[in-house]
């Protein structure tokens, strides 16, 4: 960024008017969804049916918004979505920082083959576990809690988030660890006083990406919420695609309650999100 | 990452020489067993005995009522007979691959664009980044939803083929244009995040070997395909690989789009969704854990084919 001295203040030039073109155009195409979203969910149906393109109504329907408050216990789904998200990005966070620190900071025979496992773990998707899984489950008698989706991610927190944190982790001196060695302190304590604290924007890193996968996370809450009362955001919504099939007005106003609290995080965290990115891109 | 521990392997065999630290040793190593020990039950518990369990189930026939029987390889003879059972397996493997095999290489190809781009020292390039980043972090079912307005018979995309005297179709409830549906809907979720794993790995690039090579002469394209391409092959083989073990194991969009059955027609019935209906719907633990065990062995083939082939065009510079 800092090299290459004059040639680095932009000119104007075809080229550079050409970047900008193509880079405001895209950029526009890849929004234009969220807004053409938001304008049909204040439509009433009529104006939606009319031919017409228009992208925001005559006169904005809050009503829309009501109506499907009224017709699903969104309120109860949105606590769901929300306490889920929360405790399990507070289980994968703190255990996989839990287990990165063994990786990162501990020697031991055998912790190359441990940490194949973590990444193994990468390579298998979920999707082909799902049967012996909820058949346990199913017999536990734990179908509509928030068990079967949480546990997991207390144990482990997640191949991406230990092998991001064990990065991290590898990165911070080390005199501060064998100093408190020498003073005595155990592992645990030098966890928990020294390296935790130390790890602060990475663990931000992982809090910021673990929510948003929880928040959008479908599968799991499907099979294991079943019941209209246990259900979350997205698995409540997936149901509004049959239940409001001609209602378009009605299917996105619920659509945009179920991104709103993610478009708040996407706003408060960018600069989190944007630096997890780089540090996950360029270590492999 | 490997010097790194072959270092610390080193160290500790060099202290052993000097101090009666082998107890130490032993202590640091409980310690290590102690750090990782949730990882181990997590491994375990929901990696390691699913995938056993479901390698046994896929041996027996069961329904949760009685006991499972076992039936030997009758689940697999099912899975070969491809005028019954083995037929919506086949439909499944081949709308899959086929989206994969279309939409992955698309967002490769979209995201390199839209980061080398963004990184011509392009001023508001936060606001540009997160523009194409933003779909890729709501996407889900709430973005599903959106998509099946936006190509429903008056959605978005076809006011704009109208513009151009073009009568789109209505592509979620039409055999021929669902997966279409599905692949452009996953090049707009999916592009984001690759454009900035690759205009992170583009950074990484020294300026110092591309001005070096500009002044030996070199235009634009050699400059790209000589110096860029290769420093960046790094990045996209991860793109690569995650790339098309999201694609395999697609779920959640196909879902939305046809409300849970794979339609029209099963047209856009992908394998895990076959999974799960075999395994909601049906009840059928046999044959759906053959099912994921042909898809555990897919992806885990194709994950050893790439790492295989990737020693011929991935170019790691340590």
């Amino acid at each position: 960024m800092t090299t290459s001295g004059a040639r680095a203040i932009p000119m104007i030039s075809p080229r550079r008017v050409a970047i900008y073109a193509a880079l405001t155009l895209f950029s526009l195409l890849f929004l234009l969804p969220f807004v053409w979203q938001l304008g049909t969910s204040l439509k009433t149906p009529a104006e939606i049916a009319t031919g017409t393109f228009t992208l925001f109504p005559a006169e904005p329907q809050w009503e829309n918004y009501a109506e499907v408050f009224r017709r699903a216990p969104i309120a109860t789904w949105f606590f769901n979505s929300a306490f889920i998200a929360m405790v399990g990005t507070l289980g994968a966070t703190l255990t996989s920082a839990f287990c990165a620190y063994g990786f990162a900071v501990l020697h031991a025979r055998g912790s190359r083959l441990a940490f194949g496992m973590v990444l193994l773990t990468i390579l298998v998707p979920y999707q082909v576990l799902i049967i012996p899984e909820y058949i346990v489950w199913a017999k536990l008698g734990l179908i509509n809690t928030p068990l079967p989706i949480l546990l997991p991610w207390f144990l482990g927190g997640g191949a991406f988030n230990i092998f991001l944190l064990r990065q991290f982790m590898l990165g911070l001196p080390r005199d501060m660890v064998d100093a408190a060695r020498v003073d005595g302190a155990n592992e645990l304590h030098i966890f928990v006083r020294i390296i935790l604290p130390m790890c602060a924007p990475a663990l931000a890193i992982v809090a910021v990406f673990h929510f948003i996968y929880m928040w959008n996370d479908f599968l799991r809450p499907l099979l294991y919420l079943p019941d209209p009362s246990a259900m979350t955001l997205p698995v409540g919504l997936s149901g509004f695609v049959n239940k409001f099939a001609r209602q378009w007005h009605l299917l996105l106003a619920g659509s945009v309650i179920a991104l709103a609290p993610l478009l708040v995080v996407f706003a408060l965290a960018q600069r989190v999100i944007a630096r997890g990115i780089s540090i996950a891109g360029v270590r492999r | 990452m490997q010097r790194v521990d072959e270092g610390a392997g080193r160290l500790s065999r060099f202290r052993s020489l000097f101090a009666p630290l082998p107890v130490l040793q032993r202590v640091e190593e409980r310690w290590f067993w102690f750090f990782i020990a949730p990882f181990l039950a997590g491994f375990l518990l929901f990696a390691l005995a699913p995938l056993i369990a479901s390698f046994a189930l896929s041996f027996m026939e069961w329904n949760l009522r009685g006991a499972p029987t076992l039936v030997g390889l009758e689940n697999y003879a099912d899975l070969a007979d491809l005028k019954g059972k083995g037929k919506i397996v086949l439909k499944a493997f081949s709308n899959t691959v086929m989206i994969t095999v279309i939409a992955v290489p698309m967002q490769l190809v979209i995201g390199l664009s839209f980061a080398l781009l963004l990184n011509q020292k392009v001023k508001g390039m936060a606001l540009f980044r997160m523009a194409f980043y933003l779909p890729t972090v709501v996407a889900g079912v709430a973005t599903a939803a959106l998509w099946r307005w936006i190509l429903g018979s008056e959605g978005l995309v076809n006011k704009a083929l109208d513009v151009v005297g073009v009568a789109g179709p209505a592509w979620f409830n039409e055999p021929e244009s669902v997966r279409w549906g599905i692949i452009f809907m996953l090049i707009w979720a999916g592009t984001g995040g690759m454009t900035l794993i690759f205009l992170a790995g583009l950074q990484q690039i020294s300026k110092d070997i591309l001005e070096a090579c500009e002044c030996d002469g070199a235009g634009r394209f050699r400059r790209f395909f000589s110096i860029t391409l290769p420093l960046l092959s790094p990045t996209l083989f991860f793109n690569l690989v995650i790339g098309l073990i999201g694609g395999l194991s697609l779920f959640t969009e196909t879902y939305v789009v046809s409300g849970g059955g794979g339609g029209p027609a099963n047209e856009s019935m992908s394998v895990a969704l076959l999974i799960y209906r075999l395994l909601i719907r049906n009840l059928d633990f046999g044959f759906g854990s053959a099912v994921a065990w042909l898809l555990t062995a897919v992806v885990l083939l194709l994950t050893v084919v790439n790492f295989r082939l990737s020693k011929r065009w991935v170019f790691y510079d340590n």
